[in-house]
């Protein structure tokens, strides 16, 4: 355990707010106060243990945390498994630097055909 | 699931009880799924918009850092945003939209100081950069936010629809035959019980004629 934490950027809070994501996504967010992880998949890595790596930020007791949508795609079912009725983290999909591919508007989409039976986007 | 009862007058009471209670659920539950469906196309309309607002305001926030990337080498950038020149917190409050409680959060954005990276050493291209992005601050959290509650909003209206279905299609409708069985039971027993005694004023009459 000590050992993927050393491997995460920062690992005190300072910010309400954190961003996951590659290198070039959170560059931009560390300037403006969010406290960032940069986590980047390695050539052939078990994605089990990147998606330990993004549940070990989700249970940091950040507000809202934001993250890239090909690190969500990586560990999507571990990460709604630990989300599942937790009021926080507030986890919001945002596109990164080189990929866009709109998940989270087909994630919500989904969300809303199961509630309401239907669609309406 | 069956309800198995004795036939007797007290179940009877009892199970009827239980019905006018579950009437009284059922149409509570639906008020209350048709209010929060309301609610949520309210919102629905407005998450979209700003999500795809957020999406085209982080585009031009990365394009704009990319920039600056181009002309500063990785370790003067993250020389020079080694601390942030913002700090953001949350003010959080709940709202309750029937009885879901949604947070709602304030953003406060402070400059922690003017200057936390040398203006000389580094180009205006990174300025500008930071500009665009604390830009984006507070739309991207009113947006984490407005995603919160749709997703909120939407568990509650599964659950509730759930409920009103169990109640409308399993919980009153086997009631209602409970009803209907122990109420047919008890005539039954009556009736019995009447052509019994009639069969019994019949034998004592033809045993002695007055």
């Amino acid at each position: 355990m000590s050992n993927e934490n050393s491997s995460i950027s920062s690992s005190t809070i300072l910010s309400q707010v954190a961003v996951i994501g590659d290198q070039d996504t959170v560059v931009g967010f560390k300037a403006i106060g969010f406290d960032t992880f940069i986590l980047e998949k390695k050539e052939g890595e078990d994605p089990s243990i990147m998606a330990n790596k993004i549940i070990s930020i989700l249970r940091k007791s950040y507000k809202i945390i934001y993250i890239t949508e090909s690190l969500y795609m990586l560990a999507e079912n571990e990460i709604e498994q630990y989300l599942a009725n937790k009021p926080y983290p507030i986890l919001t999909i945002v596109p990164s630097s080189s990929s866009q591919k709109n998940i989270a508007f087909d994630s919500m989409k989904k969300l809303v055909e199961r509630a309401l039976g239907g669609s309406f986007f | 699931m069956n309800i198995k009862v004795t036939a007797t007058r007290m179940q009877l009471m009892q199970l009827k009880k239980r019905l006018k209670l579950a009437y009284k659920g059922h149409k509570l539950l639906k008020d209350k799924q048709d209010q929060l469906v309301r609610e949520f196309f309210t919102i629905i309309d407005s998450y979209k918009n700003l999500r795809k607002q957020v999406e085209k305001e982080l585009n031009k926030a990365y394009s704009s850092m990319v920039l600056a990337r181009s002309v500063m080498n990785d370790l003067e950038l993250s020389n020079a945003l080694f601390l942030p020149t913002k700090k953001i917190s949350l003010n959080e409050k709940l709202k309750n939209v029937m009885s879901v409680r949604i947070p709602i959060f304030k953003v406060d954005i402070e400059n922690i100081s003017e200057q936390p990276y040398s203006k000389i050493s580094t180009p205006c291209e990174l300025d500008i950069a930071i500009d665009t992005f604390s830009q984006v601050v507070s739309d991207l959290i009113n947006l984490s936010q407005v995603e919160n509650e749709v997703k909120l909003l939407a568990k509650e209206i599964e659950v509730t629809r759930r409920r009103v279905n169990a109640l409308e299609y399993i919980m009153i409708p086997e009631l209602e035959s409970a009803i209907k069985i122990v109420s047919m039971k008890i005539n039954e027993l009556e009736r019995s019980n009447l052509v019994r005694i009639m069969k019994i004023k019949d034998i004592v009459r033809k045993s002695n004629p007055q």
